[in-house]
């Protein structure tokens, strides 16, 4: 029986799988794709879609004290932890973009053909890691996104000074790589194929990583400092780094991710200016108090919020000086509407940044330059860089000519001057915000409100976000060895290895 | 075609055929025998076998026979006269049937001592024959679902219908579930012909719809058996897909003469209402009632507020002023009455060459859901004929309809009524939530400030979903006898669906404001083709039946997704009305090609041996990979025949089997990498979004899953049938898993196709059925069964991590799990912090704190499940009750969570009263609320930490906001709210009336009472959806508990 059984086998095997590859082949999905089309989705989904807007209004904003007021911004607003808001930048940013940028580059790092998408999408995930690990603090780097190339389902993490090292590396030889002989990038929804831009790009994300490291390691980070100045860094604000988005509400991914959550349940009108970010506007003067939120009525004088309060929590209406009431639910301030158009784009990394770091390089004396001239051509530009946002009134020359002639920068005080306009310059951008505030501690944080006693760090800010509690089941051994070398525990209170 | 012409070849070739006729004449001499001893020696000398129900045979009757050199036919004609009996001829075997035997109402379920029973590729076998467990259902009347009426009936299935509405799916696992991230449900066959059973879609944790399952196709009125293949050398002819059993559905063929059968159903259904909240505290928050509109209407759902009180009045969200009374309007006044009608009417005609059988059933529920309702059709038709002395046809046809509307919403979806309404607060009159819609501008109306959880009157009444099913199922058969002993026979069959459902979310609903809607649009076809040899063939006490064949199954599933967004007219529901077009299309298509044998050995009627073996070749594993051969050998041994006939022992029988499995991977395409643009994103400024179009990680060498199993069984009978017991012990090993790995984000994928793993499943089942009184009058039958399996997963693979996350859930931070060394679907989650000696760790402010990793907190797997059925017949009148019983499982409730969380839960009150005192003190005396400490509130008794560096507890005490406490908890603590899953129902009650020999009627009750459950307010039978991460509740319905009665006649 058996005898026949194996007769039959070995005669059939090879009769009996006819046809089976092409079965087997999806004929909907092919097996390849422009490489233009991976490095576009891998930049654009870094912000379309509301998910991706939840981190920076719910975490990041309230952390730097942008703003606070809704509920969901207890988590950064008074530091209750969220599973949800947390580890959305994990989820998205690996399963979305490194995703596809690792592919790509799997696929394409050896064709010459290629040589300018493979530079770009180096860059890109420089980026994108370092939004990563400036967050996270020690993350999966080096054996990132390869799944299915190298069968990796659970990648080591790299210590963040390491990381910290190859972003320079993969830095300096992505804008080397760049070939104008061969194909420009097409489909490139960064810098429609223009390869000045993206080194440009490069350099100035360099100068923004070796600053980061101004404390950890003063001497790479010169070295880096000098060397993107030198290479040549963003010459004005046609040169930002941003994506554009198209006006759909969630659930369509058209739209700009933070302005489809500001949307969602009208969050916007509990968007809160704090007394930290608002007070410091005020006490400077600065015009685009009135670009940044809505005063409703000629009363309350933008009424900020305390950090940590619920709008609904300081339950009265507003006395003014005259007598005249404002009722509880439109006596705050909120964010002003062009933040919420979906049709907006988003600054992921922009000429006024790079000349406020600019500033901060020549005070500290790593490039020979007049750190005023920076810091007034940074603030000046921060100003102008608001007309990126669809319907935002314009300052006048004099508004910006005043400002700027009225902020020098002080001698004794630079770092805190650039540090605190930079704040100003980022805004919405709570990401570099929250990072620039641990390296520099500007802004210097007003305590949290916490009325019911919810926070759960007894109101000290946390110094990262912590690992999603999935990573301790997906992942368990290398997970345990990062957090073993922040004590044992997944504690979103130690710093990571650049705040020192 | 090449294939199949030398897979003919060769099958024919090893049944080198020998074709010996039959002994047709007998010489039998008795004196005084029982009946049964000459039927024995009948069977003995023409190579045959009976079979019968035992009541058609009187044991006590003795006869006397001298015959000489007597025909077959003329014996059996004197023996079983044919006005009293009926003799059918199933191959060798001969069924006895009394004449005209009606449709029992609700037969006394009997273990026959040798009974002709369905097994595998459709082969009738003696049940003392087989050398594995078996369990058959004969004739008896099933309810509008016929798998559902599977609960409590059979040992080791384990049925869970999902907490939906009309038309929803069934989880339906035996021996427990072998597969990690795969489909463990059994292959349902119908004649032959497997149907499939997946569904079009299911919830998940943030919320859809339970689109059904492929059992709908299956009439309860045109069925004439089902039978359970439990183990692997049931099952192992049927090949991949059966190594989680198979349920063999026979359905009637027409019969000689002309009758007609008509059938009738009214089944009343009400809800079983479990709600039990408090109803002494409204709504509001910090125990303060709404300040304004805009928090009237967060409020609507938070039950904070004062104590109730008919000296106040509170603003709702429309700004009125009501007052602040309970409103003592229970939210079962949403629901309504369902009714269900069903309508069967079949015609059989045929004489001894030809016969036909054409029915048509038509069923109408209304669900207790307002406005939700079904309507099915099926019609099908049967022909069978004997086209010339050695070539018969067998065919049928069956087309379904089906047609659901307003399926209920499950789980987090925002049309979910039932999340919705646990969570009103109890001053809140439902009828006011009637008034949804802006009259003039007919814009939905804010009530809760809460975009997830709509007004459940605009969810069903704005809100439409529907769904169509057009199902045709159907086989040809051709059994061409080649001489006798052998024959060859030729089957196709066809199951094609076409499954259509929409969803349409109406201008201005607050989380798709613009509008939307979304289409589903799927075409299934599976096709078998399959050629059988059978051979057999008696020497003296030896019998050999040999059987091979070889099958080739094609799938093919046409998957369209369109959504549209952007509405340009009201309420327009159709795509074209909508802005925004988008799409996605998926085509999925397998082959499995099959070739097989089995051959079975009896001696002497009382030692029997199967040997079968299968190769499969899988067009969805890897090339070098795809062929897979599993072998299987049973033995019986009745045992009681060596014995001398005793009065106590009857019938005595010792299996034993062992089998070995295959499995392929379920899905296609899982071998490479594929890409596609971004199905959610047109373009953005022009700028194409595509790239690799999956979030599984292929693996290029994928190989087959095997399970090998092991099964011994012994099966009893005493007392001349009285008492029969069945005794089965079963172990099972699924080794080489085709997992999809749920994996860390990091590597890019979220979860990898990969070969992993080894579960080990070990059970004992027993069946005990017993006839406390039987007399002419009035028989009294009980059958209890049990059965529990254990466990246990060995290994997962070294690639990916030891934990395999099944599902997570909504809320809570909860998942179920399978992690190496634990059994299969263990909740996990994190737990209150405590110390060493276990007293609460809380915070500076009180509250408590909780651990940092997630611990097992129980498994969702029921440690023995159930079932018992006692029957009594007294005459015309026949009563039967069915208790289900499933122990020992946990379910992870979050609608409970919810109910802590928005002060709803009863346990919420604890500590109100004094807060709100300690809160009116601190008023009067102007304090702020940091600089006060509390003098009443929620009691919280623990420890702190004191020293940093080396954690020492100091005991304390202080009173909390019990809205404070329970917020903290329900966010990060799902410890809590894990509840024991345990219950006892009354599951069937049914009353039978004969009222003439062929028409009868019944009362029936189904759900009627649950005698024990472990869960507030809800039914430990909540599941959203027939998945394997099975232990969580969220949101759910109510459920249902249905009174009818059954008209049954036939003419």
């Amino acid at each position: 029986m058996k005898f026949y059984h194996y007769c039959l086998i070995i005669i059939l095997s090879s009769s009996c799988t006819t046809n089976f590859g092409v079965i087997n082949t999806d004929p909907v999905n092919g097996g390849t794709i422009a490489a233009g089309e991976q490095l576009t989705a891998a930049a654009y989904l870094l912000d379309g879609g509301r998910e991706m807007g939840y981190p920076n209004l719910y975490l990041f904003q309230p952390m730097v004290q942008y703003v606070g007021g809704t509920y969901g911004m207890r988590t950064g607003g008074k530091y209750v932890r969220d599973e949800f808001y947390n580890g959305l930048m994990w989820s998205n940013y690996y399963g979305k973009c490194i995703k596809q940028l690792a592919d790509l580059l799997e696929q394409h790092q050896d064709d010459p053909t290629q040589v300018n998408y493979v530079a770009a999408a180096r860059i890109l995930k420089v980026y994108i890691f370092s939004l990563l690990t400036d967050a996270y603090g020690d993350i999966p780097y080096s054996q990132a996104g390869l799944a299915y190339y190298d069968k990796i389902y659970t990648p080591v993490y790299d210590e963040q000074s390491a990381v910290y090292k190859d972003f320079f590396v993969e830095l300096e030889a992505a804008i080397h790589q760049f070939d104008d002989r061969q194909p420009v990038i097409t489909n490139d929804i960064v810098y429609n194929g223009n390869l000045t831009k993206w080194k440009r790009m490069a350099r100035s994300l360099q100068l923004r990583l070796a600053m980061r490291l101004s404390a950890a390691d003063p001497e790479l980070a010169r070295i880096q400092a000098a060397a993107a100045f030198a290479g040549g860094v963003m010459q004005g604000n046609d040169d930002n780094f941003m994506m554009i988005h198209e006006d759909y509400s969630y659930p369509d991914l058209r739209g700009n991710g933070y302005a489809q959550a500001l949307q969602e349940e009208a969050a916007y009108k509990y968007t809160i200016g704090t007394t930290t970010f608002v007070n410091y506007l005020k006490a400077e003067n600065d015009p685009r108090l009135g670009l940044f939120f809505v005063n409703t009525d000629s009363v309350t004088n933008y009424l900020p919020i305390q950090p940590g309060l619920y709008w609904w929590e300081d339950w009265k209406d507003f006395i003014g000086e005259n007598g005249e009431v404002v009722g509880q639910a439109n006596k705050y301030c909120h964010i002003n509407a062009p933040f919420y158009q979906q049709g907006g784009s988003w600054l992921h990394l922009g000429y006024a940044e790079v000349e406020l770091l600019l500033a901060e390089a020549a005070v500290r004396g790593w490039i020979g330059e007049d750190a005023n001239d920076h810091y007034q051509a940074g603030l000046r530009a921060a100003m102008h860089q608001l007309e990126m946002y669809p319907g935002m009134a314009l300052l006048s020359a004099d508004e910006i000519n005043n400002f700027v002639a009225a902020h020098p920068l002080s001698a004794g005080n630079a770092i805190e001057d650039i540090s605190m306009q930079k704040w100003v310059a980022l805004f919405p951008n709570g990401y570099e915000a929250y990072a620039n505030m641990r390296r520099t501690g500007y802004p210097e944080l007003n305590p949290v409100v916490d009325v019911d006693g919810e926070s759960e760090t007894g109101g000290h800010l946390p110094k990262r976000l912590f690992y999603p509690a999935t990573e301790a089941l997906s992942n368990p051994v290398n997970y345990q060895a990062a957090i073993d070398r922040i004590g044992g525990s997944n504690d979103w209170l130690k710093p990571v290895w650049w705040d020192k | 075609m090449k294939t199949k012409a030398i897979c003919c070849l060769l099958t024919l070739f090893f049944l080198i055929c020998h074709c010996v006729k039959a002994q047709d004449k007998l010489t039998i001499h008795v004196v005084n025998e029982p009946i049964i001893s000459v039927l024995h020696l009948i069977e003995k000398q023409a190579g045959i076998l009976f079979a019968y129900r035992n009541e058609v045979i009187d044991v006590n009757e003795r006869i006397t026979i001298h015959w000489d050199n007597v025909a077959l036919p003329t014996i059996l004609g004197v023996i079983f006269p044919s006005s009293l009996y009926e003799l059918r001829t199933i191959g060798k075997q001969i069924v006895i049937l009394k004449k005209g035997t009606p449709m029992p109402v609700m037969p006394p379920r009997i273990i026959d001592i040798n009974p002709v029973v369905v097994t595998a590729l459709g082969i009738s076998r003696q049940q003392r024959s087989l050398g594995y467990a078996y369990a058959d259902l004969g004739p008896q009347t099933f309810t509008t679902n016929p798998v559902n009426a599977l609960a409590g009936k059979v040992s080791g299935l384990n049925i869970s219908p999902v907490n939906s509405g009309v038309g929803g799916a069934t989880k339906v696992t035996l021996r427990g579930l072998k597969i990690i991230g795969g489909d463990n449900t059994p292959l349902f066959v119908i004649d032959g012909i497997p149907i499939n059973n997946s569904s079009p879609g299911q919830a998940d944790k943030y919320g859809g719809y339970d689109l059904g399952d492929g059992t709908s196709i299956i009439n309860p009125d045109e069925i004439s058996s089902i039978s359970i293949l439990k183990g692997g050398s049931a099952s192992a002819l049927y090949g991949s897909r059966a190594a989680n059993g198979v349920i063999l559905i026979t359905t009637k063929k027409g019969t000689k003469g002309f009758s007609v059968a008509y059938t009738s159903n009214v089944l009343l259904e009400k809800l079983n209402d479990n709600y039990d909240f408090q109803h002494e505290y409204g709504s509001g928050q910090d125990g303060m009632l709404p300040k304004d509109i805009s928090t009237a209407r967060v409020d609507a759902q938070r039950s904070w507020g004062p104590k109730m009180s008919k000296d106040s009045s509170v603003v709702i969200w429309d700004g009125s002023r009501e007052p602040y009374v309970n409103a003592s309007n229970a939210i079962s006044k949403f629901f309504r009455k369902g009714l269900t009608l069903a309508n069967s009417v079949s015609v059989s005609t045929g004489t001894d060459k030809a016969q036909l059988r054409a029915a048509y059933t038509n069923v109408r529920e209304n669900d207790i859901i307002p406005l939700s309702k079904l309507n099915r059709n099926h019609i099908s038709l049967r022909g069978s004929a004997k086209l010339s002395s050695k070539l018969t046809l067998d065919a049928k046809g069956t087309y379904l309809s089906e047609d659901v509307f307003n399926r209920p919403a499950l789980s987090d979806n925002p049309n979910n009524i039932g999340y919705v309404l646990s969570g009103i607060a109890p001053n809140i009159d439902i009828n006011w939530l009637k008034s949804y819609k802006d009259p003039v501008s007919g814009d939905y109306i804010n009530w809760n400030n809460n975009a997830y959880q709509v007004n459940p009157y605009w969810a069903i009444n704005e809100q439409p979903n529907n769904s169509t099913q057009r199902r045709f199922n159907g086989f040809l058969l051709l059994k061409y006898q080649l001489c006798p002993g052998l024959y060859i026979q030729g089957r196709t069959g066809t199951d094609y669906s076409k499954f259509n459902f929409t969803e349409f979310m109406q201008y201005s609903t607050p989380y798709y404001s613009t509008g939307g809607i979304a289409l589903l649009h799927r075409n299934l076809q599976e096709t078998n083709a399959d050629l059988l040899v059978n051979y057999h063939k008696t020497w003296h006490k030896v019998s050999l039946e040999v059987n091979a064949g070889t099958n080739r199954m094609d799938y093919k599933e046409d998957v369209r997704n369109e959504t549209g967004r952007d509405m340009k007219i009201r309420g327009g529901k159709d795509l074209r009305n909508f802005k925004t077009q988008l799409g996605n299309h998926q085509l999925y298509r397998k082959r499995i090609n099959s070739v097989y044998g089995a051959i079975t050995l009896g001696y002497d009627d009382f030692l029997y041996l199967d040997l079968t073996g299968r190769n499969d070749w899988s067009s969805t594993l890897s090339a070098g990979h795809n062929a897979y051969y599993y072998p299987s050998a049973s033995a019986s041994f009745v045992f009681s025949s060596l014995l001398p006939s005793s009065s106590i022992l009857s019938f005595g029988k010792l299996r034993a089997s062992i089998a070995q499995t295959g499995t392929d991977a379920v899905a296609p395409y899982q071998t490479a990498l594929t890409y596609a643009a971004n199905p959610n994103i047109p373009s953005v400024g022009g700028y194409l979004i595509g790239g690799v179009a999956t979030d599984k990680v292929p693996y290029p060498d994928l190989k087959p899953s095997l399970t090998r199993s092991y099964e011994t069984g012994v099966n009893l009978v005493f007392y001349n049938n009285r008492i029969q017991l069945d005794l089965t012990w079963y172990h099972s090993n699924t080794r080489n898993q085709i997992l999809n790995a749920p994996i860390s984000p990091s590597t890019g994928y979220t979860s990898a196709v990969i070969n992993s793993g080894n579960v080990s499943n070990e059970g004992l089942e027993i069946a005990l059925g017993g006839r406390p009184v039987c007399n002419k009058d009035f028989t009294w039958q009980i059958n209890v069964n049990f059965a529990r399996n254990s466990n246990k997963i060995i290994a997962l693979s070294s690639l990916v991590s030891d934990y395999y996350t099944l599902a997570a859930a909504r809320w809570g931070n909860a998942s179920i799990i399978a992690k190496a060394g634990e059994a299969y679907g263990m909740i996990t989650g994190r737990k209150f912090l405590r110390d060493d000696k276990g007293r609460l760790v809380l915070d500076a402010n009180y509250l408590p704190q909780y651990t940092s990793t997630d611990y097992n907190l129980g498994s969702a797997q029921y440690n023995w499940i159930g079932g018992i059925t006692n029957s009594f017949t007294y005459r015309r009148w026949s009563c039967a009750v069915l208790l289900d019983i499933r122990q020992g499982g946990k379910i992870f409730s979050m609608t409970n969570l919810l109910a802590y969380q928005n002060g709803q839960q009863k346990g919420t009150l604890e500590g109100r009263e004094g807060w709100a005192r300690s809160e009116r003190e601190r008023v009067a005396a102007g304090v702020a609320a940091v600089d006060w400490t509390p003098t009443g509130g929620l009691l919280m008794k623990g420890v702190k930490i004191v020293g940093p560096d080396r954690p020492q507890y100091q005991e304390v005490e202080g009173y909390v906001n019990p809205e404070t406490y329970w917020t903290r908890v329900t966010e990060n603590i799902p410890e809590p709210f894990i509840y024991d899953a345990s219950m006892v129902k009354i599951r069937e009650l049914t009353l039978g009336y004969k009222v003439l020999e062929n028409v009868s009627v019944s009362v029936i009750a189904r759900n009627v009472l649950t005698l024990s459950k472990h869960v507030p307010n809800i039914d430990p039978e909540s599941s959203y959806n027939n998945g394997d991460g099975q232990g969580f509740e969220y949101g759910s319905l109510p459920t249902r508990r249905a009174y009818g009665i059954t008209l049954h006649a036939k003419f």
